[in-house]
Order: structure tokens, then sequence, then C-alpha cells
């Protein structure tokens, strides 16, 4: 396909229907986007919007249908083709060489400036520095990825996406990483970038189609269930037709618990990977049956607290009472004999072994448990009966107990792990970032799993950066910043704009 | 997608890739100008003929076998031992040793004591490069090549010195250093008229017992965890860094074990130059076996019969016997490839598509 530079003032799909086996991804969907429009791609895990970007982006051939650009039919065989035609997307994971610099990565798909034993680079950065200033994204081209933030490095995404001729810009997902400041700088970025461009825009969160998006497109099982403009909808609207029912995330509504304190951490010192404090001299208790919610940007020590309560990171100095029990440096599976459970942040690489069958995966910790094996000898029955339970009460949507975890939505493998979590009965529960990716259904069944627990009189750390998650269900707020506990609220006293200053670094906001 | 047809495009792929591999093959073998056909047909064939033949391809399947499945336990548990053929070494010596000490003892209480200081003497030459990355992170690919250099020296320390046959030194014997034939109370049973020795069942059980340490056991369970993911097993409790060094542990016993059979079913007697190798060929029966016991077992059959077979053209073709090795490393490659190839979905996409268009050429279909 001939490269062109003409812009892309419309495209359209029409009546794509994609099938796989058993399954019909795809069912007679069209939509179609003006120039400068933002359009919201929404919907729940496996509604199909992937395998529609898919279409687009030429990786897979619809089944029926057509794409029509500029009024011309086009024909994609391969990413190639989309590539040639002006579709750029930005995927939810970043492909970028983390010990390159920007420029060098850049550089690696820019073909133009390859030839046969020379890489202009030069060229390359004339680019850079020319879409930098059309659309207002700033990167420096000479730091390496690995010195980047999360957020810098999506702007590197979307720089090397435009130098390498997007007019049409497809992003799955892009807020899922990024902190709270992140996400609504990208928003006004966007926002000033569809002056030049149309946007797909697939997301989760309904804030943000709101804030951004022009019309919306709503999926559910593969067809479209509602398209129309996104001002005359509330998020309630959008959500209720996602999901076809009413969703109504789960508050946590009891008085505040009197229990005792079960794990009280004192003056915790812990190194980060690179070798400074990430927690200095951090305290901070936990009652039996409370939710605590740690609130905070990411990044100033969550993931280092939790891994050290859970044996995974070594302790400088201070104490991690639990129980009466000091866990300092004791080893993951003292921890977890102890009773704790921990979600974890990474669930595709560490909450699971991915090539590993859900069932395995459910006794991951508890495989020498006298439950289920006898004398070293694994007890197959009793692993399969475990696992058939636990896909039924925990709803995980799999064909069958033996497939590898890895190849679960992302909702399902966190399921998967709750089930193994809670299953265990724990005497006190870490969820890190819960239901972050997740569509509304999973989030409602986690958050609601979750509260029966406190229920129960479990003790629960629940970090998270979404305010709304922390102030839906904590009982109280603990705020960390930079490695130190900012204040602990009540959750009387938490709102969006007190948690908002104490996690931007502020202590008293008594003179603001 | 049918079922039909992903079974056929994978079959489809292996039997390009088999052509694949015998094409270049063919066209190096032309270069040295060799008949092409009747080496590819004595390599695979001519081996099979003959009772006496096919007992030397099983000779040559049971050491691959062993090691092969220690590898497969190592390489499933995160670590790769590239360090078999010294392990093997001081196996033969451990075994070596003990014959010589106690030519005496009946063979019930020789045989067990011997095969088992074989396998001390290589789980101790695997516990080394284990325990170094487990607590100082040192890379096992340099620890265990390094340490088949000290084992060969050891080797051929002792064979040459203290357990140098005194025929050797005194009237010429065989040239070749080698200590004294081992007491009979050594000797694994052969199958009359050939060299096929009682190994054979030997290696069968260690596959069974390799199949249910991985696949049947908590242990194993952990093993697998602690190699698919090291993150997620050490989330879940796992010691990563202890499941490491037994892994290396068990895989250098296993070496050392197929030395110790090797010389008790076959040379009768440790030999300079005995380990030939087998303990790099069987990484590659290893992983050519998928790293299973049920494909390992065959996968050692298949390269015993080539390097049986590559004797064998050597003799009846004149193609030299290093060629075959250069083919093994043809088949080695295509393996790799074919693997990466079944492994892309989008390619059977496309092949998907274009069948489609053949067999029913686009008409309206009912919606």
């Amino acid at each position: 396909m001939e490269i062109t530079t003409k812009k892309i003032t419309s495209l359209r799909v029409e009546h794509i229907t994609k099938r796989f086996p058993g399954v019909l991804a795809s069912d007679d969907i069209s939509l179609s986007i003006g120039e400068g429009e933002i359009l919201a791609l929404v919907g729940e895990n496996g509604a199909g919007k992937t395998t529609l970007m898919n279409i687009l982006m030429g990786l897979y051939q619809p089944d029926e249908g057509r794409i029509i650009i500029n009024g011309e039919e086009v024909r994609f065989r391969s990413p190639n083709d989309a590539f040639a035609a002006g579709l750029g997307m930005v995927h939810q994971q970043y492909m970028l060489v983390p010990n390159m610099t920007v420029l060098e990565n850049i550089a690696l798909g820019y073909k133009q400036a390859w030839s046969l034993f020379k890489l202009d680079l030069a060229m390359v950065r004339e680019r850079i520095e020319e879409i930098s200033k059309k659309y207002g994204l700033h990167v420096d081209p000479d730091a390496f990825i690995w010195q980047l933030s999360v957020g810098e490095q999506q702007r590197v995404e979307l720089v090397k996406t435009l130098c390498l001729g997007a007019r049409f810009l497809i992003l799955d997902e892009p807020t899922s990483a990024l902190t709270p400041q992140e996400t609504d700088e990208l928003i006004i970025l966007l926002k000033r970038m569809a002056s030049e461009l149309s946007i797909i825009f697939i997301s989760h969160k309904l804030q943000e189609v709101k804030d951004l998006s022009d019309t919306i497109t709503i999926l559910r099982h593969g067809a479209v269930v509602f398209q129309g403009n996104t001002t005359d909808h509330s998020p309630s609207d959008i959500a209720a037709l996602m999901t076809g029912h009413e969703v109504e995330l789960p508050l946590n509504e009891e008085p505040p618990c009197d229990g005792e304190i079960v794990l009280n951490i004192k003056d915790l010192k812990v190194k980060s990977d690179r070798g400074f404090l990430a927690l200095n001299k951090l305290n901070l208790s936990i009652r039996s049956g409370e939710i605590v919610g740690l609130a905070g940007v990411s990044g100033n020590g969550q993931r280092e607290l939790a891994e050290a309560i859970n044996g995974l990171r070594k302790v400088e100095s201070g104490e991690i009472l639990f129980y009466g029990e000091d866990l300092a440096n004791r080893s993951p599976h003292h921890v977890i004999e102890a009773g704790m459970g921990y979600i974890p942040e990474e669930r595709n690489t560490e909450g699971i072994v991915p090539s590993f069958s859900i069932k395995e995966n459910l006794i991951l910790k508890d495989a020498s448990h006298p439950e289920f094996s006898k004398h070293t000898f694994l007890r197959n029955k009793e692993i399969d009966k475990n696992a058939t339970d636990l896909r039924i009460k925990f709803d995980i949507r799999s064909p069958n107990i033996s497939i590898a975890a890895g190849s679960l939505s992302g909702g399902n493998i966190q399921k998967v792990i709750l089930a193994r979590e809670i299953s265990r009965k724990p005497k006190f529960l870490i969820a890190v970032y819960p239901i972050r990716g997740l569509d509304l259904g999973a989030a409602e069944f986690i958050h609601r799993q979750l509260l029966e627990k406190r229920k129960e009189g479990i003790g629960i750390l629940l970090v998270s950066e979404e305010l709304d998650e922390i102030l839906d269900l904590s009982d109280r707020v603990a705020v960390i910043f930079k490695g130190e506990i900012q204040q602990v609220l009540n959750r009387k006293d938490a709102n969006r704009r007190s948690l908002g200053i104490l996690m931007a670094g502020v202590k008293d906001d008594q003179n603001i | 997608m049918t079922k039909t047809f992903k079974i056929t495009y994978k079959v489809t792929i292996i039997i390009l890739a088999i052509l694949a591999a015998m094409t270049i093959g063919a066209i190096i073998l032309l270069t040295i100008g060799a008949d092409v056909l009747k080496t590819y047909s004595v390599i695979l064939f001519e081996p099979l003929k003959t009772t006496l033949q096919l007992s030397e391809v099983l000779i040559r399947a049971i050491p691959l076998t062993i090691i092969a499945l220690g590898i497969a336990v190592a390489y499933r548990s995160g670590i790769i031992n590239i360090g078999a053929e010294g392990q093997m070494a001081m196996g033969i010596l451990g075994t070596t040793a003990i014959a010589l000490l106690f030519p005496e003892l009946p063979k019930p209480i020789l045989l067990p004591l011997a095969i088992l200081a074989g396998a001390i003497c290589g789980g101790l030459w695997g516990f080394i490069p284990g325990i170094l990355k487990a607590k100082l992170q040192v890379s096992e690919l340099l620890s265990t090549v390094m340490l088949n250099y000290i084992a060969a020296q050891f080797y051929t320390f002792f064979l040459r010195g203290p357990m140098l046959d005194p025929a050797e030194s005194s009237l010429g014997g065989s040239g070749t250093p080698q200590s004294m034939r081992l007491s009979k109370n050594l000797w694994l049973e052969r199958l009359p008229g050939t060299r096929l020795h009682t190994g054979i069942f030997f290696a069968i059980i260690l596959a069974i017992v390799i199949y249910l340490l991985l696949w049947k056991t908590s242990t194993g369970m952990k093993m697998r965890a602690a190699g698919a993911s090291e993150r997620a097993a050490r989330y879940g409790g796992i010691s990563v860094t202890t499941y490491l060094v037994v892994a290396m542990v068990i895989s250098g016993a296993f070496a050392g074990m197929a030395g110790a059979i090797e010389i008790a079913g076959v040379h009768r007697r440790a030999i300079e130059g005995v380990t030939g190798g087998y303990g790099f060929s069987a990484i590659v029966v290893a992983l050519f076996g998928g790293l299973h016991p049920a494909g390992i077992i065959p996968a050692s059959f298949f390269f015993g019969l080539l390097i049986v077979g590559a004797d064998m053209t050597q003799r009846m073709v004149g193609v030299p016997a290093n060629m075959v090795n250069v083919l093994q490393g043809i088949i080695i490659l295509v393996i790799v490839a074919t693997k990466m190839v079944l492994a892309d979905p989008y390619l059977m996409e496309k092949v998907w598509r274009k069948y489609q268009k053949i067999t029913n050429p686009p008409k309206e279909v009912e919606a």
C-alpha cells in the first residue's frame, strides 16, 4: 500500500463481523469518526474492544464488513498496511527498549532514516522536535527509557507513533498505569491533539471517558449496544449500559471498628531496588475487622511496604508486629504461614505462575499442605475439587480448570488470586491495586469480597491510587508520601480534596 | 479454525521442517561429494537392521536418557546445566574409586554403593554451581562450563596417576590411559552376544521417577514453579534458591549415575575420553524431548541412532563421522525454527485464510 500523508478526515467501520471458534468476537459492528473527533470505546473485558482494534490495525481480517478511510475502502492485510494508511496504536504495554535512549527507540521504527550502513539520527531528532512542537509533547530525546516515569514513557510512545506517520490514534487504556496527576495531564494533552487528528480511546474509567470524548460507543458481547454523544449521558448511565445492569460499587458503611491492633508497623526502614530509602521510619497500625486505605501516588513506597511485610524485601530496621510476632526479615513462607494474605501489584507475573494451570495456581501456596499432598505426592482429586469449587464461587470465567492461568483476562486472573488468598482463610489481607485495569463487573465483585472479609473480622490494608476506591472501602485512610505516612484520617474526614493535598506532600492544608 | 485444519497445519510444518533439514544436509553432503541418499539411508536405517547394531544404538541411548533427565530437572527449575560432561566424569571417578577400593564386596552391595558414589560425586559437581548461583548470583553458564574443565583435569590426573592400570605403565598396554578392569561384582548383566546391559531398565526407572517427581509431587511442582516464574514462586513462599540447588544436585547426580552405569555396563573400566560428549548431546536431547521424560526417551534413541549411524557412514559410505555432527547441528537449528513457527498464531491465521479462500471461495453466507 502506498504511503500517503493526507489527513484522515473520516474513518468508518461498517458491519464488521469476526468469528472465532465458538465465539462471535465482533458482531456486525459499525462506527464512524470524523475529523478531530475523540471516540471512546467502552466495554467490559472480553466485550470485543481489542478484537475490533486488532482488525483496524490489520492483525486480524474481518470475516465480513469493511473499513473505509476518507471515503475509500481499505484492506489491511498486515499491521504494515494499517501504518501506511496512517493508523497508529499505542498499546497498554509499552514497546520500548529500556536501555536505549528515546531517540534510539524512535529511530528503530523510523525507516526513512535507515540506509545500508548508516542510521541518520539527526534526521530522527529533527522529526521528534517537529512532532513535539506540533502537538506540545515534550520529550528529552537523549534520556534513557529506564530513567523515565510511566507517564513519560507513554509520551515517548505517543511521539514514536506520531513520528512514524500516524494521523489517526488508537489508545488502548492509556491511563491504566498512570497516576491521577499524569492522567489529568494526558487528558489535556489529548484534547489539544484532537485539533490535529482523530482518536479512538479505549477505557474502563468512565470519568475519563466523560472528560475526554466527544462520542461514545459501548460494546457488550461483541456487539454495539449504544452509540451517542458523551455529553448527554452520565457515568452511571454508561456503566449500566456497559454491564447490562445497574452497577453500584459497594460502600463500606459500617461504623468504625474497635478491634484490637493486629498489624503494627514501627519505624520501618526499607530500601528500594535502586538503593535509596523507600520507607523511612514508617509507622502504621491496623485493627482486626478494619480496612485501612493506603493512598498515595505510586512510587512513594507502597510496593516496598507490601513486599517488606510479606518477606520479599529486606528490612533495614524497624518492626512489623503481626499478632505480636515480629515479621521483619522472615521468609515469605513464614509470613504466609503466619496467616498473611497478599494480592500483589503485578498480578500477571507475581500473583500467578502464568504457564501453570488454574488449579495449580490455586494451590501455589499450599502445595505441601496435607490437604493437597500426601507423602509429598499431590492429591489430584482434592486439587481438582478445590479448583472446581473456587471457580464457581469466585466466578472465574474459563473453559476449564486446566488451562494456563496466564491465558485468562486480567479480571479472571485477579479472581484466581483472590480465590486463593481468601480460601486460605488468612488472618490479614494486603491488597495492592486490586482493581487496577479491571472492568466494573470484576471490580464490584472484588470489592464485595473485601468487604465481606472485613465483616468476618479480618484486617485489610488496601493500597490504591484510585481515590474513589479508597473512599468507598476504607475505615481509615493513611496517606503515604516519600516513604512516610503523612497523616491518617478517619473516613468521615477524608475526601478527594483533603487526600489529594496530602498525596501531593502538603501536610498542613490550613494555609491553603 | 477447525481442529483438522490445525492438526494438518502442524503436521505439514513438521514435515516441511524435516524436508528442510534434509535438503540443507544434502547440499553439504553434495559439496563433499557424498552419495546423499545412501548416506541418509545408512544413518537412519542401517543401525536398525541387525540386533547387534540396534543394541549399540540402545547403549548410546542409555547415558543420553539419564543425563537428559537430570538436565530437564535443572531446566524446569530455572537453571541451565551445561556441566553434565564434567559431572559424568566425576561420577565415573567416584564409581571407579569404590570399585578399586572394595573389589571383594558382594555384588548386591558393591553395585549400589558404586552407583551411589557416582551419584554423590556428580551431585557434588552440580552442587557447586547451584550454591554459587543461589548465594552469589554466579551465572551457571559460566560456572558449569568452567567446572567441566576442572573435572576433565581431575579425570586425566586420576587415570594417568593413582588409578592407572599397572599393566599400562610397565608393558605398554593399550596406550590409552585407563584404570584396570573393575571387579566383576560391578558388572551389569548383558544381553548375550551384545553389549546391551541392564542399565536400560535403570534408565527407564529413572525416567518414571523424574516424571513422578516433577508432575506428581509437591516438591516437583515447587521446582517447576521456581523455574517457570521466579517472582511468582517467591511470592508463593517457595524458596527458589533452595530448589535451585536441589535441582542442580539432582541434575549432577543423574550425570554421575550415567557415568557409573556406562562403565559398569559397557566398558567395565574407566577410560580416558569415555564421556565422549554425552553431557553436551544430552542438552540437545533434553530440549528435543520437550524437557519431558516421555519425549526424552525417544529423543535419546534418535540421537543414539545418529551416533551409531555416524560410525557406519564413515565405514560404509566414506562420509566422515564429523559430518554427522554437522547434520546434528542442522537438525537442532531446524527444531528451534520449527518451534517458533508453530508458536506463531498469526501465521496460522494467515494460512487459514488462504486455505478458506481456496476451499470455499467467498459467497453470501447466512448471518
